[in-house]
């Protein structure tokens, strides 16, 4: 018994000590009501996908996301920074275009932070002198004590296009590095730089806006620029032509996602979950028994019984999710740092216009693929508020994420047939349409427009598609790790308490009558209030996938469908609670609830 | 005349800026360098337009497209 009390308390001690973690993570991101004493504060700040995460990567050597797309960042990552002995906060804010039009909320907040920074790493990029300097300007026009990175140098000199960061030094009366951020050339000399502004109290010379207009930042960009072969021969222009062509770019972007999910679903969610299965089954499962043969039954129940933190946790979280998750997200880091991403976008943008949205909505809706929390955080990168309502009820409703992407691929293949797989494409697809159409139609103001940069098309690193994977896929263990056992213990006591009968019995009707599934599809609703990729593992442990199947192929179907739909889990909901609020975070879940409910009975009906 | 827009612009050929629909546009445009006077060529036009500015390539959509003037 004391080892039970000192195992729930260690866990709930874990719980709390996550949540505070997690809590002060989400506070820090936000950037309120954080007192940092006397430590300096230094700001990277600059347009989008100018490279500011790469610079706060190469100087704190800590990772944050790093993309080939504009949005990345959606909000302010903080880190302790020690230079020439004097601590500092080095704080990455999301890209800000101007600092006095209206901007977007998370533009005021970045505006709110720069007040209170004591230097500003200002962030451009060489080929983009012209756009960037306009907020380099701004920036001095408020005495901000400002550091310029003209970074990118080594697309610049790409194109035969050379800075001279002396000259513009001299001009703007600030220190100017020269950087190719991810490989962390021109480091050293920027560390020297802060140094130097931290230690000094130098202050920028204040200019007037009004004295430098357009025409002058364009004569200035002509003074300190130089280039060394003709405008004719600086873009490779082949890719383009083929991803950007109305004919070409579908068939592309099909084939980009055919071998996604030939990788993921046949390759991972297939072979090598089977190859853990049967590795764990054997070798681990039977260890653990041995060790734990002397416990006493309830104990035993605890860890290795139907809902076993030792055995359905762990051989789920490890043998199913890890490697679904882990392969999604390298997939995704290789197509976000080529630069697809905004072309796939280009290529959406008929489609979502008629779902309210413009074709920027397809990087959140495609995150959300991956994991739903990542997704609706990314909505920040859309213009409106309608705009991120619609898109936050698509991923909400109905985006699985990558983990049960993997199992509902295993699940639809096992059925051998195609027409499942047809129906449940259509199925989903309808739903989305429906959903983004209904809220546009609600929400009545006009679509945003669609304007984004489409950055060069870059041949991934490696090193930071590693980086990528491995930071996303440790932060997924670790949000789900907490969640699942909570997960396991609540199925456990409510079975050890005959509660889930009482559950099974009470939705019987609505289980075995409207969707046509046997009553233990309870326990799989239960789990999926909590997370909806736990729910789908144990489908497809219910399905008895590799054994005979207990399911017919169109209760599959039906299966894989509601528990596609069905509510956000909690990670999810608690982050649409504090993007969109408890309003509509409470509209989703219960619509959820029902569309799951109703569009399963209706394929229930139809196919009957 | 203000009848030509930006997605009047033909793949491969180049234009100049002269003036936008309204302060919004006007606003929004500038954000991302595309400022009266400037010289842009529209490589692709696959639903939006995407254009050229010297070496920053951005896509436009038809909406807004067409709410800049061309000359």
């Amino acid at each position: 018994m004391n080892v039970m009390v000192g195992f729930f308390r260690s866990c709930i001690e874990w719980g709390c000590n996550f949540f505070r973690s997690q809590g002060r993570r989400q506070m820090l991101r936000f950037g309120d009501g954080v007192d940092s004493g006397r430590s300096k504060k230094i700001m990277l700040v600059g347009q989008p996908n100018v490279g500011k995460s790469s610079i706060f990567n190469a100087l704190s050597r800590k990772y944050v996301d790093v993309s080939n797309y504009s949005g990345t960042t959606v909000s302010i990552s903080r880190t302790k920074i020690s230079i020439g002995g004097i601590s500092g906060d080095l704080l990455d804010a999301p890209g800000i275009y101007d600092l006095h039009g209206r901007g977007s909320d998370d533009e005021m907040v970045t505006k709110k932070m720069l007040s209170e920074a004591d230097l500003v790493i200002n962030v451009v990029n060489a080929l983009m002198l012209e756009r960037d300097l306009r907020l380099t300007l701004q920036l001095l026009h408020m005495n901000i004590k400002t550091i310029l990175v003209v970074n990118q140098m080594d697309e610049a000199e790409k194109r035969g296009f050379s800075v001279d960061a002396q000259k513009l030094s001299q001009f703007l009366g600030i220190p100017v590095i020269k950087t190719v951020a991810p490989k962390s050339l021109g480091t050293p000399e920027l560390l020297t730089a802060l140094v130097e502004a931290v230690s000094n109290d130098f202050s920028a010379d204040s200019f007037s806006e009004t004295e430098l207009r357009r025409s002058d930042i364009d004569e200035l960009v002509s003074q300190v620029t130089t280039k060394s072969i003709p405008e004719s021969s600086e873009e490779k222009v082949f890719p383009d032509t083929v991803l950007l062509n109305p004919y070409f770019a579908w068939p592309i972007a099909l084939l980009i996602f055919f071998l996604m999910f030939k990788f993921l679903g046949i390759y991972v969610a297939g072979d090598l979950v089977d190859y853990l299965s049967s590795f764990f089954g054997f070798t681990y499962e039977a260890a653990v028994s041995a060790a734990l043969a002397d416990c006493s039954p309830f104990i035993k129940r605890v860890l290795l019984g139907d809902f076993g933190i030792l055995t359905m946790e762990l051989k789920t979280l490890f043998v199913v999710l890890l490697p679904l998750v882990t392969a999604y997200n390298a997939a995704m880091s290789l197509l976000e740092d080529s630069g697809y991403l905004p072309r796939l976008s280009v290529l959406t943008d008929n489609f979502f216009s008629h779902l309210g949205l413009n074709g920027k909505a397809a990087i959140p809706i495609l995150l959300g693929f991956g994991c739903s929390t990542m997704g609706i955080f990314s909505t920040r990168m859309l213009e409106t508020k309608k705009d991120r309502t619609i898109a936050t009820a698509i991923i909400g409703i109905a985006i699985p994420c990558a983990a049960q992407q993997g199992i509902i691929i295993a699940l639809l293949s096992f059925t051998n047939s195609y027409e499942i797989w047809l129906v449940y494409i259509f199925v989903m697809l309808a739903v989305i349409c429906v959903t983004g159409k209904v809220l546009d139609f609600f929400l009545s103001s006009k679509n945003s427009y669609l304007l984004m940069d489409i950055p060069p098309l870059r041949f991934p690193s490696l090193r930071n598609c590693v980086r990528k994977t491995v930071f996303r896929s440790v932060g997924f263990i670790r949000s789900m790790l907490f969640m699942f056992t909570i997960t396991c213990l609540i199925m456990t006591v409510l079975n050890e308490f005959r509660v889930l009968y009482y559950i099974q019995n009470s939705m019987a009707p609505l289980i075995e009558n409207m969707l046509n599934l046997p009553k233990d599809f309870a326990n799989i609703f239960v789990m999926g209030m909590i997370r909806k990729d736990v729910a789908a593992a144990s489908l497809l442990q219910m399905s008895g996938i590799g054994a005979q199947s207990a399911l017919t192929n169109i209760q599959i179907l039906t299966a894989t469908v509601v528990i596609s739909l069905f509510v956000p889990c909690i990670n999810a909901l608690v982050v649409i609670f504090k993007e969109r609020g408890w309003r509509e975070a409470v509209a989703l879940w219960f619509a959820s609830f029902f569309i799951s409910i109703f569009v399963g009975w209706l394929l229930t009906i139809s196919i009957a | 005349m203000k009848t030509e827009t930006l997605y009047d612009l033909a793949v491969g050929n180049k234009a100049e800026i002269v003036d936008f629909f309204d302060e919004n546009v006007r606003e929004l445009s500038e954000k991302f360098g595309l400022f009266r006077g400037k010289i842009i060529k529209c490589v692709a036009k696959n639903g939006p337009i995407v254009i050229e500015n010297r070496f920053q390539k951005m896509a436009l959509g038809k909406s807004l497209a067409s709410k800049i003037y061309i000359h």
